[in-house]
């Protein structure tokens, strides 16, 4: 994102009639600044053990955001992966909202082509594994409140089987994304990890 | 382009050189703005409205491109036509040589594959809108494509498709057009470039 331009720079020795007046202008546009350096380069981790999930809701604006995710249990779980995006209007939880496909692989065979759930973008899907992990790539469509989404997921300690997601798609937000949730509903993670960082 | 230092902090304790030393510091932070905004680590290019036309280009990519994503919203090829990505460099368009493998999938059926050496392409289906995120990295003189998209229609897809190409040198620019001779229907198509 572009970072807003300051006012004048004070100078004491070039303009000292206005020094004050600039410097007090100056130093009241250092908190939009530093909110602005923030939203480029920013990353925060967000540990949801023995939780059903995570709701992150202090996204700055963003161009790209970028979470990563582990779930992970001593025994099978059957943490699902829910992912919904939102905005100040809250999150977008009705099925038509997405479009969005995934993908799910056992072993090397691909086993369905699938559509997402009914309230969200199911970013891993199969039961009964121990281990989770994966990545979501938000990637925002120039000016408009489109974002394409992307994810890999895999769950490589499955009691049943190595298997995977691919996922990939569109979702419309009426406004600027703020938040997301991330969660199984019902199903508890004994060790949740996220960590999620934005351009 | 690295960014310029900041002048030394002005400091009390020196009260003799403290404006003139402020002043400079104060001084150097439009600069600092002009270099962090023509470094964004992530660029996002404008959306484009494909209804009408054949392709559309988005050049100007920046120096040191990381990763590249092409951004698809609910593209409609005309009829059953494929959609097709090109990359450009200095050399100009590459139109030939890339090793593309596009399936689409559904309910577990892998519905067609294609041997498509124009450029790195993915399945439609007569009146499905495609939506998804297509990858690019260049290295070592070649170009590696993948995308994963949902193709919803009737019935619903999820396609997948992974291609190289080699490049003489770095990619300058990409195209989003079809294989076939109609214009798209409609859609929009963006880009992202993390640096």
């Amino acid at each position: 994102m572009t970072i807003t331009a300051l006012p004048t720079s004070p100078s004491r020795a070039g303009r000292p009639s206005t020094f004050q007046a600039e410097s007090a202008a100056f130093l009241s546009a250092m908190p939009l600044f530093k909110q602005e350096l923030e939203g480029d380069l920013g990353e925060k981790t967000a540990d949801f053990s023995g939780l059903a999930g995570v709701l992150i809701g202090d996204l700055p604006a963003f161009d790209y955001l970028d979470v990563s995710f582990l779930v992970s249990s001593a025994t099978a779980i059957t943490f699902q992966g829910l992912f919904q995006p939102g905005s100040a209007s809250g999150l977008l939880t009705t099925t038509t909202s997405y479009r969005v496909r995934d993908l799910h692989a056992l072993n090397t065979n691909i086993i369905a082509g699938n559509p997402v759930g009914t309230s969200g973008a199911r970013t891993i899907r199969v039961s009964g594994s121990n281990e989770r992990a994966g990545r979501i790539r938000i990637c925002k469509m120039g000016a408009s409140n489109v974002y394409a989404m992307r994810v890999e997921a895999s769950w490589p300690r499955s009691s049943a089987a190595f298997t995977n997601t691919r996922l990939s798609g569109t979702f419309v937000l009426p406004s600027r994304m703020t938040q997301f949730q991330f969660h199984s509903p019902a199903v508890v993670a004994p060790i949740g990890l996220l960590k999620y960082r934005w351009r | 382009m690295p960014i310029t230092p900041l002048p030394p902090v002005p400091d009390r304790s020196n009260p003799g050189t403290f404006a003139n030393t402020a002043d400079a510091f104060f001084a150097a932070f439009p600069t600092l703005i002009a270099e962090l905004n023509a470094n964004p680590s992530y660029v996002s290019l404008p959306r484009v409205d494909l209804t009408g036309v054949s392709a559309v280009d988005f050049t100007g990519l920046p120096d040191s491109v990381y990763e590249m994503a092409v951004l698809l919203d609910e593209v409609l090829p005309t009829g059953a036509e494929q959609l097709l990505v090109q990359v450009s460099t200095s050399s100009g368009l590459i139109t030939t040589g890339y090793t593309s493998r596009p399936i689409h999938v559904t309910a577990g059926t892998a519905a067609a594959t294609s041997t498509t050496t124009t450029g790195a392409n993915l399945f439609g289906a007569s009146g499905s809108k495609l939506s998804g995120v297509m990858m690019l990295r260049q290295q070592d003189n070649k170009c590696f494509i993948e995308c994963v998209g949902a193709l919803i229609g009737s019935p619903d897809y999820t396609v997948i498709t992974g291609c190289v190409v080699n490049i003489p040198s770095p990619v300058t620019a990409i195209r989003v057009t079809r294989l076939g001779a109609s214009n798209f229907v409609s859609g929009f198509a963006s880009m992202g470039i993390l640096k």
